[in-house]
């Protein structure tokens, strides 16, 4: 390691100041005592007077400059050592009682910045560079995740209906009541898988619009969906003018935002509505479901992530209103483009 | 009577579960908890003959639950009821000292 030592000056501005103090206490004697300059430094014996006070203050002065010196380059030090340690890309430590621990702290800070830096470098290295790679990792990545969702929703309730099955097949001689009750709770059971079935199915249906504008994939969708669920669909859909690709990640949103409404939000009414104001496409779902708390962590699923990214893609605004008890509010904002960029 | 304590978040899993265990003679449901934490409390202060645990619950797991169960009463028997799905999860809960896994 290259030192790089505590300045020196520390011991002479250190002189200085004690030889400016006995100066002071000259002049403060000279005013005072009404002595003469001359008498101070005239003497019969010994040292003259003046002359002792500059030597006390001289000897004073080195003392306390050296040891000062010596006292803060165990700090500075501190801190050339931290820096040294930033540049060979070394681990960090200190005193916690450093007088430049503000500083060591920095130094820490920057030191991480750039681990955390280096890492995310590396990572987008490690990506798939092609995009047959890329989507590949795509498709592997949605199996995962169909397969956790089926595994934590419609698996876990045909679990329990075999159970509970069994159950009723026990008693059902012994206490029919009883038995009873289970056959309801299994029904029950069977619904909430069915419905759960319907909303994954959602998801997985090709994203394509194929053909259609926004407006009737939309309309088709939710005509499907009145069809086969509980939940009362309303829409105001007007056409809209956006380029395809934006086109099918709207699309997409949508498929989104049903789904989870319909898996989460036990929601009476869905309202979907899409229209054009000022070169600006506005896309709303409002449930009056269960809603959610939108800074939960745990809530912010893989459905409302998808809503997020794919209106980025687009370049649109996202803004999500949930209040726990009276529903959910979703609205996306994309600006149309402008005539000949197309 | 085998005293039973079920941990599951799933509702239905419980009340399935819960169902049909009630129908062996021999077995009693003492106490239910949809979560790890509020599991190992009503474990430790039950003290079932079995535990019945699940595996995936948040905040606190079946693993942590175990381990939770395990250091405040080292005799407990605790059971994993698992899916093929949470294989990977099976080792460290064994580990923390689950007696054995059913899939």
């Amino acid at each position: 390691m290259k030192k790089d030592s505590y300045p020196r000056t520390v011991v002479w501005h250190q002189l200085f100041s004690s030889l400016l103090t006995a100066l002071f206490v000259t002049i403060a004697f000279l005013i005072g005592d009404s002595t003469s300059l001359r008498d101070l430094f005239t003497r019969e014996e010994g040292l003259p007077f003046g002359v002792s006070i500059l030597v006390i203050a001289v000897l004073i002065g080195s003392i306390f400059g050296v040891g000062s010196y010596f006292y803060l380059r165990r700090d500075f030090r501190e801190v050339a050592i931290a820096l040294w340690k930033l540049e060979n890309q070394k681990e960090i430590t200190f005193r916690p009682l450093s007088p430049y621990r503000d500083t060591l702290e920095r130094i820490a800070r920057i030191s991480k910045q750039r681990t955390e830096m280096i890492e995310m470098a590396k990572r987008v290295g490690d990506r798939p560079v092609s995009v047959e790679e890329a989507r590949s990792e795509a498709v592997v990545e949605e199996r995962r995740r169909v397969a956790r969702e089926l595994h934590d929703s419609v698996s876990q309730q045909l679990y329990a209906i075999s159970m509970m099955t069994t159950a009723a097949k026990q008693t059902i001689t012994s206490k029919p009541d009883v038995a009873a009750k289970q056959i309801e709770q299994v029904e029950v059971m069977a619904q909430t898988a069915q419905a759960e079935m319907r909303s994954l199915l959602l998801q997985l249906r090709p994203v394509e619009l194929e053909g259609m504008t926004l407006k009737t994939g939309i309309e088709r969708l939710l005509e499907e969906l009145s069809r086969k669920q509980s939940t009362e669909l309303v829409w105001r859909l007007e056409e809209v003018e956006l380029s395809r690709h934006t086109e099918n990640e709207l699309f997409r949103i949508v498929q989104e935002a049903i789904s989870n409404t319909l898996r989460h939000a036990k929601a009476k009414r869905l309202e979907i509505e899409m229209r054009t104001v000022q070169q600006t496409v506005i896309l709303k779902i409002n449930d009056d479901g269960i809603g959610f708390n939108v800074d939960d962590t745990q809530v912010a699923s893989y459905g409302l992530q998808s809503i997020r990214e794919r209106t980025a893609e687009v370049g649109g605004t996202l803004r999500l209103v949930s209040v726990p008890g009276v529903g959910t509010q979703i609205e996306v904002r994309v600006k149309q483009q402008v005539e000949g960029l197309e | 009577m085998i005293r039973v304590v079920l941990i599951d978040d799933h509702e239905m899993v419980r009340a399935g579960v819960s169902a049909f265990l009630s129908t062996q003679p021999d077995i009693e449901v003492v106490g239910e908890a949809s979560d790890g934490a509020t599991g190992a409390e009503l474990a430790i202060a039950e003290k079932p003959d079995v535990v019945l645990m699940d595996l995936v619950m948040e905040p606190v797991d079946g693993v942590e639950s175990t381990k939770r169960i395990k250091a405040s009463w080292k005799e407990a028997k605790i059971l994993v009821v698992t899916s093929f799905l949470d294989d990977e999860k099976v080792y460290p809960v064994i580990e923390a000292g689950a007696m054995s896994y059913v899939l």
